[in-house]
């Protein structure tokens, strides 16, 4: 469908303002290319998955819409180079 | 890539919040006939419809601790890579593999009955996979799956 960048951005939020995740993740809801939202115990506070169509669009999107959204302490990238597997079965 | 146009776009949408909505009744949303529709999804399937997948309540089924390792290699270099990703691949507990770029070299999402469950499958199934370096954990504690950049066309469907 045109997307061929994913990212996995790591993100640690500023736990001091009492409203850090409300806020944070109601941004995040809010940029279309963010396709996983995901909340941690750990080392790290959320987790977004965001989808670019190449690195110069993904760049765009990091300066523009993620770095904007409040609350943000620090952000660690992956970026996906492959899904070795990739099933969700339960081991039933 | 493939032409889509708005009416693809929308059954798409549909689709991914839906995926086992039949054609008539998609159609008749979209003010299609159903052979028309019918159509219109065979040549989504062939080009960029990959699966339908059934979402299951892991809580009622007994699951209920889900954690996301991220994995750094000890040794690195094709044979460990291809070890590495045999054995792994193989634990009925991996539900996803992902080999990245940055701090660590895979992601894997883990998904156990109780935190004394997953301690057996780490310490028994992840630590002795050949090649393990630093292992980092992080328990899931909320998800939501968005529709991603499909959801612009939100609009113009209602």
């Amino acid at each position: 469908m045109g997307y061929e960048v994913e990212v996995s951005l790591r993100i640690n939020l500023d736990k001091s303002q009492p409203r850090a995740f409300e806020d944070f993740i109601q941004g995040a809801r809010k940029i279309p290319q963010v396709i996983e939202i995901q909340t941690f115990l750990g080392s790290v506070d959320v987790r977004l998955s965001v989808l670019a169509r190449d690195m110069g669009h993904y760049q765009e999107l990091y300066m523009t819409q993620i770095l904007t959204l409040p609350n943000i302490l620090d952000v660690e990238a992956l970026m996906h180079i492959a899904s070795v597997k990739s099933n969700e079965m339960l081991p039933l | 890539m493939i032409h889509l146009d708005h009416i693809d776009h929308q059954l798409l949408l549909a689709l991914s919040s839906h995926g086992n909505s039949n054609a008539g009744a998609l159609g008749r949303q979209l003010g299609l006939s159903q052979p028309v529709a019918w159509r219109r999804i065979k040549r989504l399937e062939k080009h960029v419809i990959t699966g339908y997948r059934v979402n299951l309540d892991k809580e009622k089924l007994g699951f209920g601790v889900t954690v996301f390792l991220g994995i750094k290699l000890a040794t690195k270099g094709r044979v460990s890579l291809s070890d590495f990703e045999r054995a792994v691949i193989s634990i009925p507990e991996v539900q996803q593999i992902q080999h990245v770029l940055g701090l660590y070299d895979y992601r894997l999402r883990i998904v156990s009955k109780d935190l004394s469950d997953f301690e057996r499958i780490l310490r028994r199934r992840i630590m002795t996979l050949p090649g393990v370096g630093n292992v980092e954990a992080n328990v899931l504690l909320s998800e939501e799956r968005r529709l991603g950049p499909l959801g612009g066309y939100n609009q113009i469907l209602k």
